[in-house]
């Protein structure tokens, strides 16, 4: 399955949106993000250190607020 | 919650289906840093769907049927987390090509998987039907 395919699958969840819209915003954003995240990740333009570095310093925030919930 | 159980397996099918990418020859650098992104995107959004399980309620004997983290899960999602989110940043040199690679991007697969192997279980409990409450003793009206 390529990575075409992931897009296919996610852009259905986006189609269900609202389903998901009594699940709260962040439920939402999280799709709209992953999506465009997605998107992007396999467009055609070559992709910089920089923007790697980024996508790690984000992971790297959201690993601390997963730690901080008890 | 069914869409949320619904992008929380999306999220971990996302993972799999890109982790090859990650080990993927690294013939050019563009193709090696794009086929990173998409693995350390689809991570992204994993986190995503472990920040909103995490934020639920935690089970309590009391409310059986309510939707709620189970502790023993979350406590196992926390550790490999932390586990892959440090292995992605020692990773991170060797995806940029500023360092060879020592075996970081296989750790980083591995801890990467870890993560989507927990949050399927959290997925497979959350989609599971609550336990059934215990049945009231004799003469119990």
């Amino acid at each position: 399955m390529s990575a075409t395919a992931v897009i296919a699958l996610l852009a259905e969840v986006v189609a269900n949106l609202p389903a998901a819209i009594s699940t709260g915003q962040q439920v939402i954003q999280l799709v709209n993000d992953g999506y465009k995240q997605l998107v992007d990740a396999i467009g055609d333009r070559d992709v910089t250190p920089d923007e790697i570095n980024e996508l790690v310093a984000k992971i790297v925030a959201n690993s601390a607020a997963i730690q901080a919930i008890a | 919650m069914k869409t949320l159980i619904r992008i929380q397996a999306l999220a971990a099918v996302a993972i799999a289906l890109t982790a090859c990418a990650l080990l993927a020859p690294f013939g050019a650098d563009d193709e090696a840093r794009r086929g990173a992104k998409i693995t350390l995107a689809a991570y992204e959004t994993t986190q995503q769907a472990i920040l909103i399980y995490g934020r639920l309620p935690t089970c309590g004997p009391l409310e059986p049927s309510r939707i709620c983290k189970d502790a023993g899960v979350w406590g196992r999602i926390k550790i490999v987390e932390g586990a892959a989110t440090r292995a992605i940043a020692e990773a991170t040199p060797v995806l940029n090509g500023g360092e060879a690679d020592a075996g970081q991007l296989v750790a980083a697969l591995a801890a990467i998987m870890a993560v989507k192997d927990a949050v399927k279980d959290a997925q497979t409990r959350l989609a599971a039907p609550p336990p059934s409450p215990p049945p009231a003793p004799p003469g119990a009206s």
